[in-house]
């Protein structure tokens, strides 16, 4: 074939092409070792010198030509292979989910860990207590001594060693203030129980949060502050505290403490059965036998405690109807609370 | 307890103070207030009337027909009481009246056209006497509104009891009118008693004591008493207070309990004389004025006549000395007994009385004479014939201390955290009858006897009395001016809180909350046999429910019931007992417990609950532990495939399957793993240090060793032996590879050694030195190349 016929014969060629190998075949076909232009090249040794040269440009020039034909066919290639692509692509559905199970935590745990961090960020250390205590931790520690009434506020399972499950968290006060000494900031969850009748508002087994604060200035307005701060987080919203006269052994004054309705700011609703109020917390200033027993300096120090009622709030929170619930271990229940 | 608004009016004048915001600011100074009544409310139209006549009612034996003057008119009125007579007054409701909130209209009773209604105590609703028709004084108005004439108006407020618990002055109407007073800043009136000094002369009561038990014991004996029964007014404020009319000198006892605080008691004087206060000698036999005959145990305080005990002190009469209608002559008690004995004694008898729940919140005993003093005044005042026949003998045995509390005015300001005026502060004292001194910035207060048995002792005690009749309404919230410092925080909270996020997002497991104690019952169901180290000996089903040693039984009864769900896994970190100490102390740990359901083959939920170990090792936990095949001790695991969890040479948990006698108790085929995690050991656990993997720079040789083990035989050993190779080259290895051999039960695994020098690049000699060695060291342990 002469240069022409070569140039014809490789429009033609072209013309067939549809893959990438094809055109590398093409290519190795006209410009490759053994391909149609390196084969006329060799021609040139026969030709009259002076022709020479006017033919290497013709080569060359013809060497261009398929060059750039091969390049814009490498294109045409690529567009056509993610046009492919592109309507190759099925639809998925991305708002069906994927696993029906998901796992969750329980409802307590929850709230807990809410309470804990706005706790940690008002610079609160997070202690733990246990369950089964002796009777000077729960009782003799905080202030109630054998025989004294406050003892029937609080119907108590005795185990068979002498020991107790403790019926508040103010039983770790004691251990507490020995571990840490004056001045703390300290808050203790921990789970409680009471060997009453089970309704739907009481269970023998529920959950406080325990905290004390000492310091030497440490006061009543403190303790609303805190309290007043905690609750507002909680709740997502300004939530207004009161207190009340209550009595408490282990705090002197002792309060109830109560918050605004946050589902009816006061109005009066279901939850806080028309009253406005909802009662959530016993708190008070620590008694000072209480912190002498805890071997803290009563005539520096001073300090207030609260023991939040943690299955109450998160009752409340969750819209639970029965403390029960909380106990069930009923995963028909349970597994809705996930995680966010 | 319940207060009635008009008894609290006898002593402080609450003219123009509605019941709400008296209940509102008691509550918010003094105590709870449960909620109020406004008696007579529901009662209206009814009218003092006279029977003029009564006749037979033709069809009936029990009706009657009568014709009644209610001053406006005569009505006809057909009547089914069985009292009624010719002559009597009676309440009568007339046409339009309301009785018990229903409204009165004629009506034809039997065929005859009632034109209103006689009505009994019950439906006016001050008694529970429902047995006829109230009679009415012959004194008492024709036409009359018949609250004009009994003051059935009334507000009754519940207050609640435990709230009183540590006031001991509450516990009556004068003592509650002394907060009122305070609350509203009104004058309290003096409480009107009898002179008893002037029968100073008389003969004393023979009142001896013998029991340390006993701090003071009041009595006096009066005579020729006439009248059996109560005022009606004085029947009402019983009724509506909570307790029942029975005669007049019970009813007073009562009456004066419910307005001073202080228990009385009244014997018939004709069989009680002489008062010893003693306690048993030994088991006695009692008939109490319910009726009952007890059994008094030794030691129990009582008050005898000389002969036999006569009433179990502070808690209730006996039958024998009861009083009755016509009893002329009594003996009056007003006595102070320890608060602890009186308790014990109630709980002891199961009863707890009036008198008794008073007695335990240690009251006054200054009230003991006063208490005296008032009832003679009442009586007299009902019946004027009435004559006292001692002295009032009062032996004073133990006196409580006076209280005298200094407190700094900054010390006060520091504590509420507010600075308060110091008139406003001496003027809240002094309206609860404090009696204060002021010395410059100190004050120095002086406690009055009825707070100071208990309830006041300290200078905090004064801050509470000056701040809740400040109102906790004036405080605004203040944070605090702590000085910023970092934090101690224990490990184990937080460490927690990431275990189980991990393990409910990553591993979809659920966190479920069980009981401490094992039900019986609930562990009969899935076939274990519950054990422990401690019972709880007063259980709700009554069974010898005991406090948890793992974690595992429990969540086994939750899985139990949740089976229907199959494939699940639940988890808890909860506290369990593991031991007890040397002073038979409870060892409490918190322990992880994980159980993963499935309808599976075993070996697939056994390998996950080892991925989950591992994860939380290694990413949550971050503390080093290891496996070691070992031999169920409890009967309820699978004694194959049973690892514990070590750290160390220490057992920190355990790994393994769920025994087939259990898993026999499930529904449908299901496997369950389990893992168990001492949470208190891995706290104390240092974390294990991130460190680089540095293999310096010089070139590192790859070895892959094809190493064979049978059956029965575990990869931990091949661990072992790698781990212990001593070489003064810089080393690490993988595992690569495991398979199965053909034609045995030998399994292969490929180690892969990366070796190198971090001083030099290795020679052949060295690196065919340490492969020598690492065969040797294998083979030694036993463990082979592949051939």
């Amino acid at each position: 074939m002469n240069l022409d016929e070569i140039l014809l014969a490789f429009d033609r060629d072209l013309e067939s092409i549809t893959s990438d190998d094809e055109l590398q075949n093409l290519r190795n076909n006209y410009l490759g070792k053994s391909g149609h232009l390196t084969t006329i090249m060799r021609v040139m040794r026969d030709l009259d010198p002076k022709e020479r040269p006017i033919f290497g440009q013709k080569v060359n020039a013809a060497k261009q030509k398929i060059e750039q034909a091969l390049g814009s066919m490498r294109e045409k290639l690529e567009a056509r292979k993610i046009e492919r692509a592109l309507k190759g692509t099925k639809s998925i559905d991305l708002s069906t989910p994927l696993r029906e199970e998901t796992g969750s935590l329980h409802p307590i745990t929850i709230i807990e860990q809410k309470i804990i961090e706005i706790f940690k960020s008002m610079g609160f250390s997070i202690e733990d207590g246990n369950e089964v205590e002796t009777e000077y931790n729960n009782f003799e520690a905080v202030n109630v001594p054998k025989d004294h009434p406050a003892r029937d506020m609080q119907d108590t399972f005795f185990l068979d060693n002498g020991e107790l499950l403790k019926t508040h968290t103010s039983a770790s006060q004691n251990r507490i203030m020995r571990k840490y000494g004056a001045p703390c900031k300290v808050i203790f969850p921990g789970r409680c129980f009471r060997n009453e009748d089970v309704d739907a508002s009481h269970d023998n087994t529920f959950f406080q949060v325990e905290g004390m604060m000492i310091n030497e200035n440490v006061s009543i307005s403190n303790l609303i502050y805190f309290m007043k701060e905690m609750l507002s987080k909680v709740f997502g919203k300004d939530v207004d505290v009161r207190l009340r006269p209550g009595f408490f052994p282990f705090v002197e004054p002792g309060f109830e403490l109560d918050c605004k309705c946050p589902y009816c700011d006061g109005k009066g609703c279901n939850v806080c059965k028309s009253t406005g109020w909802i009662e959530l917390c016993p708190c008070g200033m620590i008694h000072p036998k209480v912190l002498e027993m805890g071997g803290i300096d009563t005539e520096k120090y001073q300090g207030f405690a609260f023991g939040l009622g943690l299955s109450r709030l998160v009752m409340m929170v969750y819209d639970i109807d029965d403390i029960r619930k909380l106990n069930s271990s009923d995963l028909k229940i349970l597994k809705d609370f996930k995680i966010k | 307890m319940y207060i009635s608004l008009n008894w609290i009016k006898d002593f402080v004048d609450l003219e123009g103070l509605d019941e709400k915001y008296l209940v509102d600011k008691f509550t918010m100074s003094c105590a709870e207030v449960d909620g109020y009544e406004i008696k007579g409310q529901n009662l209206s139209g009814v009218v003092v009337g006279k029977i003029l006549s009564v006749d037979a009612h033709p069809n009936s034996k029990k009706l009657h027909l009568l014709k009644v003057d209610v001053g406006s008119e005569i009505l006809d009125i057909v009547c089914g009481a069985p009292n009624v007579r010719v002559g009597l007054r009676v309440p009568v409701a007339k046409d339009g009246a309301n009785v018990c909130g229903v409204k009165i209209t004629p009506a034809v009773v039997g065929g005859y056209k009632s034109y209103g209604m006689c009505c009994s105590a019950h439906e006016l609703g001050i008694s529970d006497d429902n047995s006829g028709l109230m009679e009415l004084d012959d004194n008492f108005p024709i036409g009359a509104d018949i609250k004009s004439v009994l003051p059935i108006d009334d507000c009754i407020l519940e207050v609640d009891n435990t709230a009183l618990t540590n006031r001991p002055d509450l516990w009556g109407h004068y003592g509650i009118a002394r907060e009122f007073a305070a609350i509203t800043g009104r004058p309290l009136k003096k409480l009107i008693v009898d002179d008893i000094d002037r029968y100073d002369k008389l003969d004393n009561v023979d009142i001896s004591i013998e029991s340390k038990k006993c701090l003071r014991y009041c009595g006096m004996k009066i005579a020729g008493v006439t009248k059996t029964t109560s005022p009606y007014a004085m029947q009402i404020r019983l009724y509506y207070t909570g307790m029942r009319a029975i005669n007049l000198l019970t009813d007073l006892t009562n009456y004066i309990m419910l307005e001073v605080g202080q228990p009385m008691h009244a014997f018939d004087g004709s069989k009680v004389s002489k008062i010893v206060v003693k306690e048993l000698g030994s088991d006695t036999k009692f008939k109490t004025l319910d009726g009952q005959e007890r059994t008094l145990a030794r030691g129990t305080l009582v008050i005898d006549n000389g002969l036999n005990p006569v009433a179990v002190a502070g808690v209730m009469g006996g039958l024998d000395s009861e009083i009755e209608d016509s009893t002329g002559e009594l003996l009056l008690e007003s006595a102070n007994f320890d608060a602890t004995t009186i308790r014990r004694s109630a709980k002891a008898l199961g009863m707890r009385t009036e008198a008794s729940n008073r007695y335990e919140k240690k009251l006054d005993p200054e009230l003991c004479d006063t208490a005296i003093a008032r009832y003679l005044y009442l009586l007299k005042s009902i019946d004027s014939d009435v004559k006292v026949i001692s002295k009032c003998t009062d032996v004073y045995v133990t006196k409580y201390p006076n209280i005298v509390i200094k407190v700094d005015k900054k010390f006060i300001d520091k504590y509420i955290g507010k600075s308060l005026p110091m008139d406003k502060i001496i003027g809240i004292l002094e309206s609860l009858h404090f009696g204060v001194l002021r010395i410059g910035d100190t004050l120095e207060v002086h406690v009055p006897s009825y707070r100071a048995t208990k309830d006041i002792t300290c200078k905090a005690d004064i801050v509470e009395e000056i701040t809740r009749i400040y109102g906790y309404d004036n405080f605004a919230p203040l944070s605090s001016n702590w000085t910023l410092a970092p934090v101690t925080q224990s490990v184990n909270v937080a460490l927690d809180y990431d275990v189980k996020l991990a393990l409910a997002t990553r591993y979809n497991l659920h966190e479920v909350g069980t009981r401490i104690w094992e039900d019986q019952e609930k562990m009969r169901e899935i076939g274990i046999t519950s054990s422990g180290y401690l019972r709880v000996i007063n259980s709700i089903n009554g069974e010898n429910n005991f406090i948890r040693n793992s974690m595992i039984p429990t969540l086994l009864s939750v899985a139990k019931q949740n089976e229907d769900m199959r494939d699940f896994g639940i988890f808890e970190i909860g506290h369990v007992v593991s031991s007890l100490d040397k002073d038979n102390l409870a060892v409490e740990e918190k322990h992880l417990g994980i159980a993963l359901v499935s309808s599976k083959d075993y070996s697939e939920v056994i390998l996950r609950a080892k991925d989950i170990l591992n994860y939380l090792s290694e990413y949550v936990l971050c503390r080093t532990i290891s496996l070691r095949a070992a031999t169920p001790v409890s009967e309820y695991m699978h004694p194959v495939n049973y690892y514990e969890i070590m750290s160390g040479e220490s057992v920190i948990g355990r790994i393994g399957l769920i025994h087939p006698n259990i898993m026999s108790h499930f529904e449908g085929k299901l496997n369950i793993a389990v893992v168990e995690l001492n949470m208190t050991e891995i706290y104390n656990l240092e974390e294990s240090e991130v460190k680089p993997d540095d293999m310096g720079r010089f070139p590192v040789t790859t070895l892959d060793f094809n190493l064979v083990l049978p059956a029965g035989r575990y990869y931990s050993e091949i661990e072992d032996v790698a781990n212990n190779i001593a070489s003064p080259l810089k080393f690490k290895y993988t595992l690569v590879d495991v398979y199965d051999n053909a034609g045995d039960d030998t399994k292969s695994y490929t180690i892969r050694f990366q070796v190198t020098s971090l001083d030099h690049t290795l020679n052949s000699s060295e690196i065919e030195t340490f492969h020598k060695q690492v065969i040797e060291e294998f083979s030694k342990a036993n463990i082979n190349l592949k051939a």
